[in-house]
């Protein structure tokens, strides 16, 4: 009979070391002795029947409390509460045993484990949270048998079915917790939707440029990008996406050029960005202006480096991307002037003639500085309502309404560029960013959508302009509540970047770093050889005992064993279940079988341990019949 | 092993009866040698015509025991069984005639056709191994065995035994048809019945003594075959057919017919087997069945619980 009380009692102790242990070496010393003190005091009271007082456990508990407490200040938060919680752990393991203080003691185990891995997060940590994990499913098990009836005593075999199951389940559990926690969130689309694909947008910034096809232009605040860059100062915070270099009817597009070869992206220092761009059906890849390289997706580079995504941009990714903030794109061997210098084909009389005005300017540079002066004369407004419409939308822009936003300001300051014999083109992207501090990146929304403009300037190559800035009322605005929610922002970035972009290879060079590091484990100088001594301790003990509570009960139910099972090869027709030992001997008709019955149901059933003399006349026999066996 | 005293003597006796004169009644043999040596009494419940009467006449005379025979009818009296005094004219006195219950086998045929007066005060003289008359007590000889007999089948004129009276038997058991062979041979060669009365004794009284005083001393029964005997009655006791399971002198009966058993094969400890062995016939006239389940028959009803139980081996 095993008492379910004593096994409760065990698996509670191991248990509150489980949690003590790898909490110890970073607790106050105090705590750190009254937590083993408690525990042997606990275990000896209990032996002896006696149980503290529940007054006074409290009265304790609240003198600890008042002790550990007072020394709380905000730079010692953590020591103090991981102090309590030993503390506490300690008092429960002093008090009473009751179902609700066994469950106390589970929980506060649980909560000291968590509190270790403020201090030290290893792989060791991972090893005591799935014990622990697997002894707590047991000891509620065995807990609940215990609520029954705290006295109840199972059958060695009962007791071992239940421990059993109980062990199976935290271990069954297993490819639940895989399916729910691993599989089920790296699915890209949520699993119940997928008969609707288009679950992506389209991004705020679209492949064609069109002045004057809409009155007002209303923001989506949807997230486009994050991406992981040191901070940068606002001016410098353009994501370059699309070039539109010529013309259809009256819209920007997108045509397809000869090649430019590009010698040299931008000045200064490089900024690496990892980019993880949200699901889109748009397949240009974003990266900061202006981008030198991108790796991590497969792409193609155009020669004014724009990077077109080979894989659809639908599932989650990242990519990595080189940029330089600073500077112009130089091209080799000059461009096709020819193709930059292409109108719309509605140019009103106004805007033409303004154009050929700035054409006598000079230089180019002093060309652009003309048209930055004649945008700043006409005081125009960056608006996103009571937009200029219709064909003609440049000339209301520039001369009547006056008040425009990106497109407009971009698409006009390019066609004026190109009235006065500056190459010029338009880059569409988004401008500005939040920096969340906590996650190190910057994120883009859609209402960021931006389109600048890129001059020609001989010698130094395409120059980043944005016409846009000469306005009035253009700016950034930050809005309120955005520390909350830079940090819902950032928990989703970590959700996404821990476990939906998870990669495999990572995985495998975590491993591999594991095992490097493992391999240059060490433990401090002489702590292996007491470890080993304590371990053969532990072991002999643990042997020991086994030996003394199995003791000659074993050894008989041994012999047995081993009988019947040569028997059943011996004499196949023989065995038969729910027979005596005598029963058999006599179907057998086996003197030696008969013989081992004699002597093996003359100590068993005569109520004494089988002599030496017999156990080796036990074993003759049972080698003889193996022997006939095979 | 040490050996059992006696052992090898009652073994030869059964092996010589059953060899040279009884054929086929080893087990009835075996089973009334049984009673004998727990101090017992056997019910043998059959068909007239099979031979109890021989049997019990050439076991009596093997053993080198005298023997006496009652046969009842309804109008016998107690006193045709334990004797009576007469007055003796010559001495000017009554003396005690005995009865033929003062022998050490008795054989009581038919016993369910004696009146329940005769039957109690024949189950008080088995039971008491005395017989008081006219205020004098004489004590029945040593060793003491009855074989009583009862007719099955033919149940008009009966007084059938009442079940706390069929619980003074230790066993009760049937006697069977001998096999086919055995049978053929004996009606090829007659009756044996004169053959019978001179069939030479093959042990003495005092050697019966002996053995049994060593099954009721030497002969061990150890703790783990008394919860054997235990979970066999508790498992009767809370059967849903049976309205009494087997009382606690039913349980004693158990563990003296398993010693003897366990005596005959020669060993000085019981085994479950024993008391597997003797379960049916000590335990199945002592069931008493709910009304409605009064057909059912008692041995397969108690070969199922025994089957249920399990021998413990270690």
């Amino acid at each position: 009979m095993v008492k379910i009380k004593s096994i409760l009692g065990i698996l509670t102790v191991v248990i509150a070391l489980l949690g003590y242990l790898p909490l110890q070496a970073y607790i106050d010393p105090s705590a750190r002795w009254f937590f083993p003190a408690a525990l042997a005091v606990g275990l000896i009271l209990q032996r002896k029947g006696k149980v503290l007082p529940p007054r006074a456990v409290t009265a304790v508990s609240v003198l600890l409390f008042v002790y550990f407490a007072a020394r709380f200040s905000l730079q010692n938060l953590i020591q103090v509460t991981a102090d309590l919680l030993v503390v506490f752990l300690g008092i429960r393991m002093l008090g009473e045993r009751s179902g609700r203080n066994y469950l106390q003691v589970f929980a506060l185990s649980l909560f000291c484990l968590a509190a270790s891995s403020l201090y030290n997060l290893s792989a060791l940590f991972l090893g005591y949270l799935l014990l622990l994990l697997v002894l707590l499913a047991l000891s509620l098990v065995v807990l609940t048998f215990h609520s029954h009836d705290p006295e109840i005593a199972l059958e060695r075999q009962e007791a071992g079915k239940a421990l059993t199951v109980s062990f199976l389940m935290p271990v069954v559990s297993v490819p639940m917790l895989l399916f729910l926690f691993v599989i089920l969130p790296r699915t890209q689309f949520p699993l119940w939707n997928f008969m609707n694909p288009s679950a992506a947008t389209v991004t705020g910034f679209s492949e064609s440029v069109k002045p004057g096809s809409a009155a007002s232009v209303t923001s989506v605040k949807g997230t486009v990008l994050r991406a992981v860059c040191r901070e940068l100062p606002d001016q410098q915070l353009y994501w370059r996406g699309i070039v539109f270099n010529g013309f259809k009817g009256d819209a920007w597009v997108r045509l397809p050029l000869p090649a430019e070869r590009v010698v040299r992206v931008g000045e200064g220092l490089p900024v690496s960005q990892e980019i993880y761009p949200e699901p889109s059906r748009n397949p240009y890849l974003l990266a900061l202006n202006i981008p030198a390289s991108l790796s991590g997706v497969r792409n193609e580079a155009a020669g004014d480096q724009v990077f077109v995504s080979r894989t659809p941009l639908e599932r989650r990714l990242k990519y990595q991307a080189v940029s330089f903030p600073y500077g112009a794109l130089k091209v080799a061997g000059g461009i096709d002037r020819e193709e930059y210098l292409g109108l719309p084909a509605t140019v009103s009389a106004r805007v033409r003639s303004k154009g050929e005005e700035l054409a006598r300017g000079g230089s180019s540079v002093q060309k652009l500085k003309l048209v930055e002066d004649f945008f700043r004369a006409q005081r125009l407004t960056y608006a996103t309502t009571g937009l200029p419409v219709g064909a003609d939308a440049v000339d209301s822009f520039l001369f009547v309404k006056k008040r425009g936003h990106c497109e407009l300001f971009a698409s006009a300051c390019a066609t004026l560029l190109r009235l006065a014999g500056v190459p010029a083109r338009l880059v569409g992207g988004y401008r500005g960013g939040t920096y969340n501090a906590m996650g190190g990146y910057y994120v883009v929304t859609e209402d960021m959508a931006h389109v600048w403009v890129e001059v020609y300037q001989e010698g130094r190559g395409w120059v980043t302009v944005d016409p846009s800035a000469w306005s009035s009322g253009f700016a950034s605005g930050r809005s309120a509540g955005r520390e909350l929610r830079m940090y819902f922002d950032a928990l989703g970035f970590y959700w996404n970047k821990a476990v939906i972009t998870y990669d495999l290879e990572k995985q495998i060079s975590l491993v591999r770093t594991a095992g490097v590091r493992a391999r240059d484990l060490r433990l401090p100088r002489g702590v292996l050889p007491v470890a080993g001594w304590w371990t053969a301790a532990a072991g002999a003990v643990a042997l020991l005992l086994t030996l003394y509570l199995r003791g000659g009960v074993g050894r008989e139910a041994r012999l047995l064993r081993s009988l019947l099972r040569v028997l059943a090869r011996r004499y196949p027709d023989a065995s038969g279940g729910g027979r005596g030992l005598f029963e058999l001997a006599e179907s057998v008709g086996d003197e030696r079988v008969k013989e081992f019955a004699a002597l093996y149901g003359g100590a068993v059933y005569g109520d004494r341990e089988l002599t030496a003399g017999e156990l080796s006349r036990l074993r003759e026999i049972i080698r003889e019949i193996r022997q006939e066996a095979t | 092993m040490e050996t059992l005293p006696k052992r090898d003597e009652m073994v030869s006796v059964l092996d010589t009866l059953v060899g040279k004169h009884l054929q086929g009644k080893m087990r009835a043999l075996r089973l009334s040698l049984m009673a004998l040596l727990t101090g017992g009494h056997i019910l043998l419940e059959d068909i007239p015509g099979l031979g109890k009467t021989t049997m019990a006449l050439a076991f009596a005379s093997a053993l080198g025991l005298s023997f006496g025979r009652v046969q009842c009818t309804s109008d016998l009296l107690p006193s045709d069984i334990t004797g009576l005094s007469i007055f003796d004219r010559t001495k000017g006195e009554f003396t005690f005639i005995k009865g033929p219950i003062f022998n050490n086998i008795v054989l009581i045929d038919e016993i369910n056709r004696a009146m329940p007066k005769t039957q109690s005060a024949l189950l008080e003289a088995m039971e008491e191994r005395r017989v008081t008359v006219e205020g004098v007590t004489y004590q029945l000889p040593d060793p003491f065995l009855v074989l009583a007999t009862q007719n099955p089948v033919e149940q008009v004129g009966t007084y059938p035994l009442p079940e706390s009276q069929m619980d003074r038997f230790i066993m009760r058991s049937g006697i069977g048809y001998p096999p086919e062979e055995t049978e053929k041979g004996i009606l090829r060669h007659g009756s044996i019945r004169d053959e019978i009365l001179h069939i030479p004794a093959m042990a003495s009284r005092e050697d019966l003594l002996e053995a049994i005083e060593t099954v009721r001393t030497k002969v061990y029964i150890g703790e783990k075959v008394t919860d054997y005997v235990y979970a066999i009655m508790k498992a009767t006791r809370n059967h849903p057919l049976i309205l009494t399971g087997i009382s606690t002198r039913g349980g004693i009966g158990l563990v003296e017919a398993a010693k003897a058993a366990a005596y005959l094969h020669g060993r000085a400890f019981v085994a479950p087997e024993d008391v597997k062995e003797v379960a049916r016939v000590v335990c199945a006239h002592r069931l008493i069945f709910r009304p409605e389940q009064e057909g059912v028959d008692k041995e397969q009803i108690l070969d199922a619980i025994l089957k249920d139980i399990p021998i413990p081996l270690t």
